[in-house]
């Protein structure tokens, strides 16, 4: 492989600092909500059931972002992509999250440990003892096997996410094209574990919500889901940061083409991947399988899934098909905000439905939404001002990467 | 490629200039001369490149494809003969009510509409790219010109085509020449024989004649016998190592396959208390409970002697006691249908009848019972019609309920027959729960109804409402 040219004559180096304080004031002034999203439970009826599942429904929408962010990183290693390597470095902050996520996650764990039953049926000795299915399930669902479990998760995905992070930023100091080499050849196994940890971190966190119920597709419906909240994630932050001034001659119109056509194509494939868990369960019709959707037709579920399907897929699949759409910052910025939102609604639409007060499902109310709202807002808040802090002084560009002027020509036929 | 290649008997004689082709020797100088080309208002005219060049779609004022629209429509097509097609297969042309699923659910065309749209789309895609470029091409007079051998290497043409309306040969060659070319060239029609070349045409003969085998093949196949056993492809599939009713094994000591059920048990959903007409059609149950069982194995025994005596007829002639049987069924027969009509059958519902009612039993008659009676009740179903024709002699139609014999029969009996079955009919006890069984019954007295029911009894509104549906 050749030298990597020095690019910092051409390229003066730029980092997230430069949009001044005010993100970072915003995103801790938007964690105040947090508290907020407490008491509005705590002062509600049935307030505490809708404030852990709304708290974990934020964690995990946020969560399914940054691991958007560690696959799409890892995968443009493998394939030694270089279109994307203006991208790359922000892919890298975004997936940087699941630090500032680890310790918002931890409060879940405790409680598990502590043998609090609100969210997962399976932590309550005294109610696995009186079900017929959950005691067989023990031996995996118990709640120190899934503290041990959450170590294990998170603690490879900010093994990764650091390493490509660290190996990329050394590269901006010595440019040596050896560290490329080296994270090309890291990123297989990578993806490997990463496939492997957010497939049983689904199923542990969000499928054991239900301990009786399961989808061997689970993990990837979850996968999919947090692709589609990537992309979205990655073109609002590229138009956010062209507008202010970061990125905008390296980033152009081609790549953000390119990134809209990744978020098309990923939201069509959420659509399958949900449509082919649909189908098996509805055409088999077992009544342990088919209680999931059962339980999403009742108590005002029947529209937010009528929401998935139109609002998620139909919508974006006839108007945000068309190239025009995708080449124009502001139809993108509008499709990616509202993918983001539909993202939002379909990890709310699997989670929330779980919720439970005194045995009785909970049904969709104005008051369960607004704690949810308050919730995500608060926890997005520290979520961004976890990722503004990691990122730092960090240039926002991979200036000397060998492929840098190949990205910086990228040009769509 | 603009330029073509149209040859009349004329032209074999005379070569006719047909266009003019310059050669560049940097992509920058082809873009360049490309937009020179365009703004002087040529329109039949290309440019030929080693690779694919950014800008030059700019620089030649091409509009953006129509191929995206092309894909759509075609998708989109594709999804609607999917649609149409499941739709007119399964609720129109072949009806079939399988385990009580609807006839046409959205969900279940949902791979086929997927498959279909992709397959079309792609179909548009590949074929609309092909429309548009016009091609396959076989020939093109552009490959007689020596320089032009190098437009896959390193060089970049210009070709203007002759049939253009600005096109003149001294003016538009200069024009080319103005744009700086290393050279320009003029092309002339091709005087030789358009005729393909021999090896060719016996080449794509042979293909054509051997794709004729395969559809050869499979006619043959289908128009002949054979006396080998057809292939197993999944001999798992074919022969199941499952345990099957009427079957012997030494898996259980006493060496039935089928096992009886165990004394006292009553199956899920099966419990009976003292309603007797509810759960046996009957006013009262006779002191011998087992009447009615009997009768009904005597009326099966019957049956069945009768369909051993009029089978081997022939044999039966030879043997030693001609006949002797027939009569005897035919008493044992009347005998266990007198034994029936004795039973104090019930002749009023059980239950208060109401629509809702009348609606499951329509229902669960199109489920359990139209197979085989039809939707009508007339004992044509679907299964029935392929049973008499595959089984031809052995197989006992169902009956029609518009007999005299079905119509005179009290609800009870009816309730009984669809409990415990009659002649090859089983009984349904096991799958149909004992309310759906008298909504079933319900819905058949109105099939019967419907039969014999003078329109002029009826009021007007009710024949308006006959004549107004379908």
């Amino acid at each position: 492989m050749q030298t990597s040219p020095d690019t910092n004559n051409k390229i003066n180096v730029q980092t997230l600092a430069e949009l001044g304080p005010l993100p970072m004031k915003v995103s801790l002034g938007c964690a105040l909500l947090l508290p907020v999203a407490f008491f509005l439970g705590y002062s509600s009826e049935n307030g505490m059931e809708k404030f852990a599942f709304s708290y974990l429904q934020s964690t995990f929408f946020f969560l399914s972002i940054s691991l958007g962010a560690l696959f799409f990183v890892m995968i443009q290693q493998l394939t030694r992509a270089g279109w994307s390597v203006v991208l790359r470095r922000l892919s890298e902050f975004i997936s940087m999250g699941v630090v500032p996520l680890a310790v918002l996650v931890l409060p879940i764990v405790l409680m598990v440990l502590a043998g609090n039953d609100t969210l997962y049926p399976w932590a309550n000795a005294e109610e696995v003892a009186k079900d017929h299915l959950m005691p067989a399930k023990a031996p995996f669902l118990n709640s120190g096997f899934f503290a041990l479990r959450y170590v294990i998760y998170f603690g490879s995905w900010i093994f990764l996410a650091r390493f490509f992070l660290n190996k990329s930023v050394a590269q901006d100091e010595n440019g040596d094209p050896e560290l490329t080499l080296l994270m090309e050849r890291r990123s297989g196994p990578g993806l490997l574990l990463f496939a492997f940890t957010l497939s049983f971190a689904a199923i542990d966190f969000l499928m054991s919500l239900d301990p009786h119920w399961f989808s061997t597709i689970f993990g990837i419906y979850y996968f999919a889901a947090g692709l589609v909240g990537f992309f979205s994630t990655l073109a609002i932050c590229l138009i956010y940061l062209r507008s202010k001034g970061l990125l905008q001659a390296p980033v152009s119109i081609e790549h953000l083409h390119d990134v809209g056509k990744l978020l098309f194509a990923f939201n069509c494939f959420w659509a399958y991947i949900a449509i082919s868990q649909y189908l098996l369960i509805w055409y088999a019709n077992i009544p342990e399988e088919t209680i999931f959707f059962q339980h999403r037709q009742e108590h005002g579920w029947g529209t937010i899934s009528l929401i998935l399907v139109i609002g998620h897929f139909m919508i974006p699949f006839v108007f945000f098909m068309s190239r025009w759409m995708k080449r124009n910052p502001k139809t993108l910025f509008f499709w990616a905000v509202y993918l983001l939102v539909m993202n939002w609604i379909d990890i709310f639409w699997l989670v929330l439905p779980n919720a439970k007060a005194g045995g009785e499902p909970l049904g969709v109310s104005f008051g369960m939404i607004l704690v949810d709202v308050c919730c995500t807002i608060g926890v997005g808040g520290l979520y961004v001002a976890g990722i503004l802090k990691l990122a730092g002084q960090k240039s926002v560009m991979p200036v000397r990467d060998p492929r840098l002027e190949e990205s910086l020509k990228f040009h769509n036929i | 490629m603009a330029t073509t290649i149209e040859q009349s008997e004329k032209t074999k004689a005379e070569p006719e200039l047909i266009g003019l082709l310059a050669e560049f020797d940097d992509p920058q100088a082809l873009i360049d001369a490309s937009m020179k080309v365009r703004d002087a208002g040529y329109r039949n005219w290309d440019t030929h490149t080693p690779f694919p060049l950014h800008g030059i779609d700019e620089a030649m004022g091409i509009k953006f494809t129509i191929l995206p629209w092309i894909v759509a429509a075609c998708g989109l097509t594709g999804g609607t003969i999917a649609v149409g097609m499941q739709y007119w297969m399964n609720a129109v042309d072949y009806p079939f009510m399988i385990s009580g699923k609807p006839l046409f659910s959205l969900p279940a065309c949902i791979p086929i509409i997927f498959e279909l749209s992709v397959l079309l789309a792609a179909f548009g895609a590949f074929f609309g790219m092909l429309g548009l470029n016009q091609l396959p091409k076989l020939y093109n007079p552009l490959f007689k010109s020596d320089a032009f051998r190098r437009v896959t290497n390193d060089r970049f043409f210009i070709s203007m085509d002759a049939s253009d309306a600005k096109f003149s040969e001294i003016d538009s060659g200069e024009f080319l020449n103005s744009l700086n070319p290393i050279s320009v060239e003029e092309c002339w029609s091709d005087v030789s024989s358009p005729k393909l070349p021999r090896n060719l045409v016996l080449g794509l003969s042979l293909v054509g004649v051997i794709m004729l085998l395969p559809p050869a093949l499979v006619a043959y196949k289908r128009s002949t016998t054979t006396n080998t056993p057809r292939i197993h492809i999944i001999p798992d599939m074919d022969f199941q190592p499952s345990l099957k009713a009427q079957n012997t094994t030494n898996l259980f000591p006493d060496g039935r396959e089928i096992r009886p059920s165990i004394k006292g048990a009553i199956p899920r959903g099966q419990f009976k208390d003292d309603n007797i007409p509810f759960y046996y059609g009957l006013k009262e149950l006779p002191e011998d409970r087992d009447v009615v069982g009997i009768a009904l194995q005597d009326e099966k025994k019957a049956d069945a002697k009768k369909a051993d005596a009029k089978k081997p007829v022939e044999a039966k002639a030879a043997d030693a006691k001609p006949a002797a049987g027939k009569p005897a069924v035919v008493d044992a027969a009347a005998e266990a249908a007198k034994k029936l009509d004795k039973l104090p059958w019930v002749t009023e519902f059980p239950m208060p009848v109401t629509e809702k009612m009348m609606a499951r039993g329509k229902e669960r008659f199109r489920i359990y019972c139209s197979v085989c009676h039809g939707l009508s009740g007339d004992g044509d179903g679907l299964v029935s019609l392929r049973a008499m024709e595959l089984l031809q002699g052995t197989w006992v139609k169902p009956a029609s309920y518009h007999t005299d014999n079905v119509r005179k029969q009290p609800v009870g009996r009816l309730f009984n027959t669809i409990s415990n079955g009659v002649r090859k009919m089983p009984g349904y006890s096991a799958q149909i729960p004992p309310e759906d069984r008298w909504a079933i019954v319900l819905y058949l007295r109105a099939l019967q109804k419907s039969r014999y029911t003078d329109a002029n009894t009826l009021k007007d509104d009710e024949k308006s409402k006959l004549r107004d549906t379908k």
